[in-house]
């Protein structure tokens, strides 16, 4: 289980996170949604210390670290127990694909090397990337890129997987077989919280579905509450312009 | 045709020019070091934007690469004594020469190293340092593993064309008294009354540790060449 308590960020005078919590059960899989510039990655990147916030409370059963006053070990730690994918990426270009995947478990936790070997092999197998071990970044397409990200985040057994628009960066035929790994990833019990505009991966995938919006959570509760019966009048709006089968009326509407 | 060049003279000479490699070498190493040390120095002060100390770097290195080196070790020659002296009580008149060719020398390319560092590590993306933060690494793992590999490669050739202008700019010590080759090879010059040939094998060393280095690096370079390996 891991508990978000009252996270707040401002980037100068410009207030990104207006106290925001989120409790995450293990299993979960979370998506939120909203807008440009609703705070959804800032959150996120809150949660590992990519970014520091101004105020809130991080627990991760055993450990609670409070965000301002957070010392070095405990960011550490927290990092420790979560994994990143980014959006583009970010892999390390001086490495291959296997490479990637094995850093985290050699460098920062020590697994001897022929059994960290094998585990990033079965990551990386998993992903369907099995012909691609030696490959480097620059060798592979952004789906594949993508798919080493997501095996090297996985192979380390975090307490939870923190996603940060894994698909934005694609085009349209990579972002479908970039869903369905994360899909399989999920079917696996990994908690995850997963930021997206992909609204029909988020209803099939999630159990759990965050609405932002300025800052704040508008709305959350299940997927097919949200997406069928959104309670608030900011949600419905959003929805109603992002949803595919809602875009006629949409357009309908703007005319 | 006069006598101006013999290769009876050539190899003769050679004995005296090399007498003055050591000394150049002394000067190469040693500058080449404080410029390392220094450089690195600089390029994290500008890197991580330290207040004041940032901008007193942005001045030094500008002023460093824009004023002839011969203006600088001058400067230092004349002005560091002068300093010592009006600030620690100090008289360092009795150093050794070569010091403050060295230190002038060393200076001079600490700015120029400075940049090729500052912009070999801007070009490796902040998401790279982000994603070993993610998995765990600490800084100096992240900088380690995969931030310096890849800023390094980018360095390399730059580095190697400022070490070679390092390397030629050591021909001025003699100026400043410092048996070098090309002190050398003006007494041999003085001794026998004939210059070219003591010249010509300076010449032909200089080239030859060009050479050997712009070799080096581009097989160096191929090595580290990852990126685009098959």
């Amino acid at each position: 289980m891991i508990e978000i308590k009252h996270i707040k960020k401002s980037f100068g005078n410009h207030q990104v996170l207006k106290d925001v919590s989120l409790r995450v059960e293990t299993g979960d899989v979370v998506v939120i949604l909203g807008p440009s510039g609703s705070g959804k990655t800032t959150f996120l990147r809150c949660i590992n210390f990519l970014e520091k916030a101004d105020a809130g409370e991080i627990i991760m059963k055993d450990l609670a670290v409070d965000c301002k006053k957070a010392r070095k070990k405990e960011i550490h730690e927290i990092r420790m127990r979560t994994s990143f994918v980014f959006q583009n990426y970010g892999l390390f270009k001086n490495m291959t694909a296997l490479q990637n995947v094995m850093e985290g478990l050699i460098t920062a936790r020590n697994v001897p090397k022929s059994e960290a070997e094998a585990k990033a092999k079965e990551a990386l197998d998993y992903v369907g990337l099995s012909d691609y071990y030696d490959y480097y970044p620059s060798q592979l397409s952004g789906g594949q890129q993508q798919r080493v990200g997501i095996a090297r985040a996985v192979v380390l057994d975090p307490d939870v997987v923190l996603m940060d628009e894994p698909t934005s960066a694609l085009d349209p035929e990579l972002i479908q077989e970039t869903l369905n790994i994360i899909k399989k990833v999920a079917e696996r019990n990994v908690t995850m919280i997963i930021v997206t505009h992909e609204m029909s991966f988020a209803r099939d995938v999630a159990n759990h579905v965050v609405f932002m919006d300025g800052g704040v959570i508008v709305e959350e509760g299940k997927p097919d509450d949200i997406f069928s019966h959104p309670k608030e009048e900011r949600t419905k709006q959003f929805l109603r312009r992002i949803l595919p089968e809602n875009a006629f009326l949409t357009y309908a509407q703007d005319i | 045709m006069g006598d101006y060049f013999t290769f009876t003279r050539l190899v003769d000479s050679i004995d005296t020019v090399l007498s003055g490699a050591g000394a150049t070498f002394e000067i190469v190493i040693f500058s080449f070091l404080i410029a390392l040390a220094a450089g690195i120095l600089l390029a994290v002060i500008r890197i991580r934007k330290i207040p004041v100390s940032a901008q007193i770097v942005a001045v030094f290195n500008s002023f460093m690469r824009g004023t002839p080196m011969i203006v600088q070790i001058y400067l230092v020659y004349y002005g560091l004594p002068f300093f010592m002296d009006l600030l620690f009580g100090v008289d360092i008149n009795r150093w050794s020469k070569m010091l403050y060719v060295i230190l002038a020398i060393g200076l001079n390319n600490a700015a120029f190293f400075a940049e090729i560092f500052r912009s070999a590590l801007a070009s490796v993306s902040v998401v790279q340092l982000e994603a070993g933060f993610s998995i765990g690494l600490t800084w100096m793992q992240a900088f380690r593993r995969v931030v310096f590999p890849q800023a390094f490669r980018v360095a390399l050739p730059s580095l190697v064309v400022q070490f070679i202008s390092l390397l030629q700019s050591t021909a001025l010590a003699y100026m400043f008294g410092v048996t070098d080759m090309m002190m050398a090879a003006r007494k041999y010059g003085s001794k026998s009354g004939h210059s070219l040939e003591a010249y010509c094998v300076v010449m032909v060393l200089f080239v030859a540790i060009c050479v050997v280095l712009e070799l080096s690096s581009r097989c160096l370079d191929k090595r580290l060449n990852t990126e685009r390996r098959v």
